[in-house]
């Protein structure tokens, strides 16, 4: 052993840390296609950008004069402090919808504790969101205050086109397949918006570090807006599982604010969707197919999911399994990628094929990423020629995280491939 | 592809993939980096007659890659669309537990102090370029990295020994 630790380690680091990146497949084939697709909207969206900063700015100081009604700086009521904003003159100018980076982070300032001071503040404004393909404005400040520090963020975003908004689509609480520590209250206000709000950790699967806690309403227009908070400071930043400076029912009135009907207005109009969004599959028919596909005789419990994705935990007396499966339109680009060597370099056996029907199938079995070794994760991820996907997930636990049930999951591969590969999807 | 600069596309062929294994190192997140590494060629693209001009482009790339990560927003939420769980990082082999605990310990850094250690340690770049390119001072750079280290060096306990095996 060497006489200087700190020394030798500062001299092994380098390496180490460049083979601990080459545990990581190659990206995606279509990466530097998505690269520049990116680079052509941001030349476009900055062209628009130049003309209308002016009247941005111009908003901004009238929006820091209207909304300094702060939710949190009053009588404790955060919903009642929501009303007030610069909305009305904003739609005086039908040209100057006046979302832009900054009126988002503003608008998020002033609506957070009087005396508090900002930092590492982020926002998007009408620019289009690449992953959700629409126009998904957002924001992000850390906190501090003499109470402590958190990372806030708003997102708002519409709930993808054709999509049914029911009370159970959007709203439900996520299962504790993932989710095993969090706490997740669902209910319906008074103008038909349904509120979630919850509290789990930032990484949850587990019960220890950084609180994340989150309110987010639903409206009956389909659009989202999402309030996130991260205790301690920014996301990541912490270890320890402090609180958050603001309890969920505070968060809850920030996402009931007005000074967010500009950014409301700009996603539901016309304009705001730029294209069709990824129809996913809603989550009582992903539920209803994989259940009608699942061998009779089991007991099935803890059933749970969103649109496109679908989990429980399935038991055949001889131990729980959790099910999970995610059910994705338009995945074509990653046809590519749908092979072992994508996998290289992981643990356990992978193997790939291409079905009669073109179907593309890989199967692999290994260590749950949660589960610290001990628990096991059988995969099949089959992508169709049309682009739908449909990857089902497997653990010998009742959580993708363990305790450990079983030796093994509870249905074999070929079950899981059945299940994968079934025409009912596509019905 | 209609009028891109012709170098701009084989640059990026060539680089992603070690822009994209950077990003993996600082997000600990394989979708996240992919994210990351489109914004990063998004921008690069945007500039790329004034970038292709630059004394090390490359330099430049990495440099992108990494503001980018440090006001990057999380886009994706299990909450919201999940999707499939990213490729399984886990190894079985002793060395592949030991890249993985790295990862691991690397998850737990700040933000910043991540970006100054894949700067100095995966870019290999000295102090002062560091420190130019995340617009800090020399000294503060070489206090992160050195608390950086010494917390890794903590985490990681004995299994700091194993990696002089590797």
């Amino acid at each position: 052993m060497s006489a200087d630790p700190d020394r030798d380690f500062d001299a092994l680091f380098p390496g180490a840390l460049r083979a601990a990146g080459e545990v990581f497949p190659d990206p995606p084939g279509d990466l530097v296609a998505r690269g520049i697709a990116r680079g052509r909207h941001m030349r476009r969206a900055r062209t628009v950008r130049v003309s209308a900063t002016a009247v941005s700015l111009a908003l901004v100081v009238v929006g820091g004069a209207v909304v300094g009604t702060k939710v949190l700086s009053g009588s404790g009521s955060g919903v009642a402090a929501a009303a007030p904003t610069p909305r009305q003159s904003l739609s005086a100018s039908p040209s100057a919808p006046g979302v832009s980076d900054q009126s988002m982070i503003s608008s998020l300032e002033s609506l957070l504790p009087s005396g508090a001071t900002f930092s590492d503040a982020t926002g998007r404004g009408a620019e289009t969101d690449p992953v959700l393909n629409a126009v998904a404005p957002f924001a992000s400040v850390v906190v501090h205050t003499d109470g402590g520090s958190s990372e806030i963020d708003v997102d708002l975003y519409r709930v993808a086109a054709g999509t049914p908004v029911t009370a159970t689509s959007y709203s439900s609480c996520p299962g504790a397949v993932e989710h095993p520590y969090g706490s997740c209250t669902s209910h319906t206000l008074a103008d038909g918006s349904l509120l979630k709000t919850a509290k789990d950790f930032t990484r949850p699967q587990t019960n220890t570090g950084q609180k994340l806690w989150s309110a987010t309403v639903i409206r009956g227009d389909g659009s989202i807006i999402e309030v996130t908070e991260y205790g301690g400071g920014a996301e990541k930043s912490v270890t320890n599982p402090v609180d958050p400076i603001l309890p969920t029912d505070q968060l809850a009135a920030i996402a009931q604010s007005g000074v967010w009907q500009p950014a409301l207005a700009l996603i539901n109009s016309p304009g705001g969707q730029t294209a069709a969004a990824p129809a996913f599959v809603p989550q009582e028919k992903v539920m209803a197919t994989l259940i009608s596909l699942l061998p009779s005789g089991l007991k099935k419990s803890d059933q749970s999911g969103q649109n496109g994705f679908a989990e429980l935990v399935i038991d055949d007396g001889r131990g729980k399994t959790a099910v999970e499966i995610n059910v994705q339109p338009n995945m074509a680009g990653l046809a590519g990628s749908m092979n072992c060597a994508s996998h290289a370099g992981q643990p356990g056996t992978c193997t790939a094929s291409t079905l009669p029907d073109g179907t593309k199938e890989v199967v692999t079995r290994g260590a749950s990423p949660s589960g610290n070794g001990a628990v096991v994760q059988w995969r099949v991820d089959a992508l169709r020629p049309d682009g739908l996907r449909v990857v089902v997930f497997e653990f010998n636990a009742a959580s993708a995280s363990g305790p450990v049930t079983r030796s093994e999951p509870a249905l074999t591969v070929a079950q899981l491939s059945q299940i994968a590969t079934s025409q009912l999807w596509q019905q | 592809m209609g009028n891109i600069p012709l170098d701009f596309e084989e640059f990026a062929t060539a680089r992603s993939g070690q822009l994209f294994r950077a990003g993996c190192v600082l997000t600990g997140d394989w979708y996240l980096a992919e994210d990351l590494v489109q914004e990063t060629l998004g921008k690069l693209y945007q500039s790329w007659r004034r970038v292709s001009q630059l004394e090390s482009p490359v330099a430049y790339a990495n440099t992108v890659l990494v503001h980018t990560y440090l006001s990057h927003r999380r886009l994706r939420r299990s909450s919201e669309q999940p999707l499939a769980s990213p490729p399984d990082l886990r190894q079985s082999d002793r060395d592949g537990a030991l890249r993985v605990a790295l990862l691991d310990g690397l998850a737990t850094l700040s933000a910043r102090d991540r970006a100054v250690l894949v700067l100095r340690y995966w870019e290999d770049r000295s102090v002062e370029e560091t420190a130019e390119a995340l617009h800090l001072s020399v000294g503060a750079v070489r206090t992160q990295s050195h608390r950086a280290l010494q917390r890794l060096r903590t985490i990681l306990g004995d299994q700091v020994w194993d990696l002089a095996g590797q």
